[in-house]
Order: C-alpha cells, then sequence, then structure tokens
C-alpha cells in the first residue's frame, strides 16, 4: 500500500511539475498568469481523442500532431492577445480566463456535454509482491523525468533557454543586450505548451477527456508558480513534488475532497509566511 | 452660483430618483419582474462594496462566498435556534467580518494575482466545507424553512422596499467612506504603497479594513438572500459567482461608484436573457472578457468620460 502511494505521488508530481514549469516560464517572461495554460494541456488530449479515435491514426503520430497543433494554437493566441498585456497582472490573467472560457466552451460544444475517452496502449500491469500497477501509470513517470532533462538543458546550455532566463531576470537589461522580448515571448509561450499538450497527450489513455480536466493540474500548477518564486524554476520543482505526494497520501488515507482543502491550506499558509514565495523569486 | 443650483439639481433628482424607485412596485405587478428588480439591486450592492474593496488595488474573489457567509449564519441561527431576525442579521454580519479578518490576516500581505488567487482558495475551501458538512451547513441540499424577516413581509414588494432600504444607504455609506481621509488614503496605498508608508500609513491596516468593510457588506446581503429566498444551497454561492462581478466591474469601469451600477444594470439582464442558451453562455463570457480587455480597458463609463472629454491624456485602466 505504502509503495503504491509513493508511486502514485511521483506519478501526479511528474505531471505537476511539466504543466507548472511551462507555466513558470511563462510567467517568469511575459508577466503573464496564463490560466488557460490548463486548456492546452486539455486541448493535447482533445486532440490525441480527435486524431487518434475519429480519423484512426496510432497512438504515437497522433500525439505528435496533437502537440504540434497545440503549440500552433498557442503560439497564435501569444501573437494576438498576450503581447500587448504583457507586464499587466490582473488584466492578462482576467483576459486568459476569458480564453480558457472560450476554448472549453468549444470542447463542450464539440463533445456534446458528454466526457469521452480514449483505449489503454499499454495494457500491461508491473506486479511486485502484493501490489499491482499499471504500466501505463508507471511509463509516465520516466517521460516526465525525459521531459524535465530536456527542459532544464533547454534553459541551461542552450542560446535560446539562456535568453528566455536573462529574460526572465531582468527584461530591460536583457534589451540592452539586444534580445528581443518579442522573439523570446513566442519561444517561451511555445515551450510551456508543447509541455503542457505533451502532458495531455501522456493522461489522455488514463483519465476521462472532458472540458474542464485542466482545473485540477492547473490549481496545483499555480499553487506551484506562487509559492515557488517568480520565474525561479527549482523552488517550483519543490512545490510540486510537496504537492503531489501530498495529495497522494491524503487521497488514498483520508479523501480526495480532503487533498484540494490540505493544497489550499498549505498554500493559504505559505503565502501568509511568505508572501513572495517560500524560495526566493525575482523581483516583480 | 452655478455650483450651488448644480448641487441643488443634484440633490433634487436624487430625491425625485428615489420616489421613483420606491412607486416602481405601483407599475411592475408580474412577480417575475419583481424578483428581477430585488436581484438586480442585491448585485448593485454587491458590485459597489466590491469596488470598494479594490479602492485598495486587491480584487477578492470571495465575494459572494463573503455573502454566502452571512447567509448560512444568518439561516442556521434562525432555523435551528429560532433566534428572531434583528438578532441573527448582525451575527451575520459579525460573523462575516470576523472569517474577513481571518482570511486577511492571512493573505492581505500579498499582491495582485496572489490575492485574488489566494481567495479563490479560500471560496473553494468554504464551497466544500458547506457542500461536505451536514452538521449544520445541511450538505448539497442546503438550508430550507428560513423565516421571513417579519410577519408582515408576505409579497415580493415589501422585500424590494426593504432591499431598496438596504441599497441607499450602503451606496451613501460606501460613496462618504470613500470620499472621506480614509478612502483617500486607501487611493494612495494603491497608487504609491511605499510613499504612503513612507508618510505614516500603516498600509497593512488601510487594506485589511477595506476588505472587512467590503466583505460586512456582501454578509449583509447574503442575510437579506437567505430570509428572501427561504432557502439557500452551497450552488448559490458557487466561485463561478464570483466571475460575474468581476465582469460586471470591468464592463461598467472603477473610476466612480456609477461604473459597477452601470455594469450591473446593463449584465444582469442579458445574462437573464442568455440563460436559455448554456452552450453558448461561457463562449460569450469569454470572448466579451478579451473584448473588454483588450479594447474598452476603462470599461462603458470611461468610454462615455473619454467621449465627454476628447484629447484627455491618461486614461486608466479599470483593472489596475
Amino acid at each position: 500500500m505504502f509503495f503504491q502511494v509513493l508511486i502514485n505521488g511521483l506519478f501526479l508530481t511528474s505531471i505537476f511539475s511539466i504543466v507548472a514549469l511551462g507555466f513558470a516560464i511563462v510567467y517568469g517572461i511575459a508577466r503573464i498568469m496564463n490560466w488557460a495554460h490548463g486548456e492546452f494541456y486539455m486541448l493535447g488530449a482533445v486532440g490525441v481523442w480527435l486524431f487518434g479515435k475519429q480519423l484512426g491514426l496510432p497512438y504515437i503520430p497522433a500525439a505528435l500532431i496533437s502537440i504540434v497543433v497545440v503549440t500552433l494554437i498557442a503560439v497564435g493566441i501569444e501573437r494576438a492577445m498576450f503581447r500587448p498585456l504583457r507586464g499587466l497582472h490582473l488584466p492578462g490573467f482576467v483576459a486568459s480566463y476569458g480564453l480558457s472560457l472560450v476554448l472549453q466552451g468549444f470542447v463542450f460544444m464539440a463533445f456534446r456535454g458528454h466526457p469521452e475517452s480514449f483505449p489503454k496502449v499499454i495494457n500491461d500491469v508491473l506486479t511486485i509482491g502484493t501490489f499491482n500497477i499499471g504500466w501505463q501509470r508507471v511509463i509516465i513517470i520516466p517521460l516526465a523525468g525525459l521531459c524535465l532533462v530536456f527542459v532544464f538543458w533547454f534553459m541551461n546550455r542552450t542560446k535560446y533557454g539562456i535568453a528566455i532566463r536573462a529574460g526572465i531576470q531582468d527584461s530591460q537589461a536583457a534589451r540592452l543586450y539586444g534580445l528581443r522580448m518579442n522573439t523570446l515571448c513566442t519561444a517561451a509561450m511555445a515551450l510551456a505548451s508543447g509541455m503542457a499538450a505533451f502532458a495531455g497527450v501522456m493522461l489522455a489513455p488514463l483519465f476521462a477527456i472532458q472540458p474542464d480536466m485542466g482545473l485540477f493540474v492547473m490549481w496545483n500548477a499555480w499553487i506551484a508558480v506562487c509559492l515557488g518564486g517568480r520565474g525561479n524554476l527549482r523552488g517550483c520543482l519543490m512545490v510540486t513534488a510537496i504537492l503531489g505526494f501530498m495529495t497522494s497520501f491524503i487521497e488514498t488515507y483520508i479523501g480526495s475532497y480532503f487533498s484540494l482543502i490540505a493544497a489550499a491550506a498549505f498554500f493559504l499558509f505559505g503565502l501568509a509566511v511568505r508572501p513572495r514565495g517560500l524560495w526566493k523569486g525575482m523581483e516583480a | 452660483m452655478n455650483m450651488i443650483e448644480g448641487r441643488f439639481s443634484a440633490k433634487l433628482s436624487m430625491a425625485i430618483g428615489t420616489i421613483c424607485l420606491f412607486s416602481l412596485m405601483f407599475i411592475i405587478q408580474s412577480a417575475y419582474l419583481r424578483h428581477m428588480m430585488i436581484v438586480l439591486l442585491m448585485t448593485i450592492t454587491l458590485a459597489v462594496s466590491y469596488r470598494f474593496i479594490t479602492l485598495s488595488g486587491q480584487w477578492t474573489f470571495a465575494h459572494y462566498t463573503m455573502m454566502g457567509v452571512g447567509a448560512y449564519t444568518s439561516a442556521i441561527l434562525s432555523t435551528k435556534m429560532g433566534y428572531p431576525v434583528w438578532m441573527t442579521w448582525p451575527t451575520g454580519i459579525v460573523i462575516t467580518c470576523i472569517t474577513a479578518c481571518l482570511l486577511g490576516l492571512l493573505i492581505v500581505r500579498t499582491r495582485h494575482v496572489y490575492f485574488f488567487f489566494a481567495t479563490w482558495a479560500f471560496a473553494y475551501v468554504v464551497e466544500i466545507t458547506w457542500k461536505k458538512l451536514w452538521f449544520p451547513f445541511g450538505g448539497f441540499d442546503g438550508i430550507r424553512g428560513i423565516p421571513r424577516p417579519g410577519s408582515w413581509f408576505n409579497s415580493e414588494a415589501h422585500f424590494y422596499y426593504l432591499i431598496l432600504a438596504i441599497t441607499l444607504a450602503s451606496l451613501a455609506v460606501l460613496y462618504t467612506l470613500e470620499k472621506s481621509r480614509f478612502g483617500r488614503t486607501l487611493m494612495c496605498i494603491n497608487e504609491n504603497e511605499d510613499l504612503a508608508r513612507s508618510i505614516g500609513f500603516n498600509a497593512f491596516k488601510f487594506r485589511m479594513l477595506a476588505f472587512v468593510i467590503g466583505s460586512a457588506f456582501s454578509g449583509l446581503i447574503g442575510c437579506f438572500y437567505a430570509h428572501y429566498a427561504g432557502f439557500i444551497a452551497p450552488a448559490d454561492f458557487d466561485w463561478m459567482l464570483n466571475w460575474f462581478i468581476v465582469i460586471y466591474l470591468i464592463s461598467g469601469g472603477t473610476r466612480t461608484v456609477l461604473g459597477p451600477i452601470i455594469g450591473t444594470l446593463i449584465f444582469v439582464p442579458v445574462m437573464q436573457i442568455l440563460a436559455a442558451y448554456q452552450n453558448f453562455i461561457s463562449i460569450g463570457m469569454g470572448l466579451y472578457t478579451i473584448f473588454i480587455i483588450m479594447i474598452a480597458s476603462d470599461g462603458i463609463e470611461g468610454l462615455i468620460s473619454r467621449f465627454r472629454h476628447p484629447g484627455e491624456v491618461g486614461v486608466s485602466r479599470a483593472l489596475r
């Protein structure tokens, strides 16, 4: 039982961290709390359903097409909507919430109000002693780990990643050094939405696909970004780990409703102790 | 001379307007329209008290939840313990104030989106508590059979007079507070917190007071609502409703008290008409939100003032 809870916590942490990291990168560079980030996650899963189940493609091509399509949509939205709102905290947030309502509304209409599902790709079960867990669930942990390694490699080793980090640290100074903030924001948005879509694609065979599936993940990603410090990717990862294991333990031993309350309480008390985040972030 | 005339005509028009509002019940006979008027007045008070909180630069997301705290307190006291209304309403308001104080102690130091989301988390927690606790909140079914405020309250018209009195009194109190030294200090803190602190204002205290006062008015409306509807459930204070109030404010504008009133007067009827098209309501609301933020960031009020004073520089945003 305990081992199962641990694996589940790791599973939740990996999903939360992929979504939250993208969210943190976009918030860091564009200073917009993009609530519609959870909708990119949802659209990733919807894309798998559309290309895989409706158009009959195999899982992996459907997943790749879905990620590319979601990234293109997100880049278009960034150019049209987020560029004029960059740096405006509340207007950016409220507009992105409106965007999330629009995207959810379209998916709701496409699904005619019913949740959809996608068949499992891997049906084997991993058995260790008395404990069983589906490979479909386990395989997500190394895949998410690879994704995280890629992101940290990108942010620390490549030219674009270092430029994005410079933009997060001080956009004025970055501009003085000749970096184009518009291009960097578009690149950050593409990376972030691609990661969110990747998470959605991985989860499509496991969870019910429905318009408001982004809420649960966004809730945790949001707490991670607020408590992790602005633009602080490591702090963000730490908070997702705390939230993932906490959710897993509480859901197993107490009840699923209580996990949301515990997450919210953790968030409120965290903000009470450190209003700017538990770890050091950049100045807003 | 001009000024005295202007003041006199303003007072006169306000008096005439008040009389008209009170005599409206002789014209409106349909129960549905009377109910709509009551909802409209309740929402106006909520929106104006919400605007009072935003004076200090904090956009809360727990305004309907605070209303629910007042409503649940009053409902529980009057159904389960049988207290009369003149005791339950003040208790409801006091409990709302205490809740706002406790929440404020935790999060008033946070800024912008952080404050917004922290209050959102609170709204979510409270809603789950109402839904899950059978005693004393009655779970998903809520509380039934809440008595009317007095034996002579037997039609919508009486409730209309009551809520009209509450609304006018709240508007007067909030307007006076805004124009007083307290309101100016709040605006100063919003504009430049460092400056306000350097001349000796306790920013934490003022933000906290603004939050508590605004929440107290929403608690009052909650008490009224519980006794008017006679039945409350967690769905009446769903966290989604908080979005509507944000939309009233950003579409009306927040520059003066008129902004939220205009936003409410336009939006509540539109929402009632659109309620028939559930599938499109979320898309429509989302597109409208994006439109107003991108194009008319100062709300309808800002559009009007730009029309009346063309070429005015420094147009402020409704959302700061």
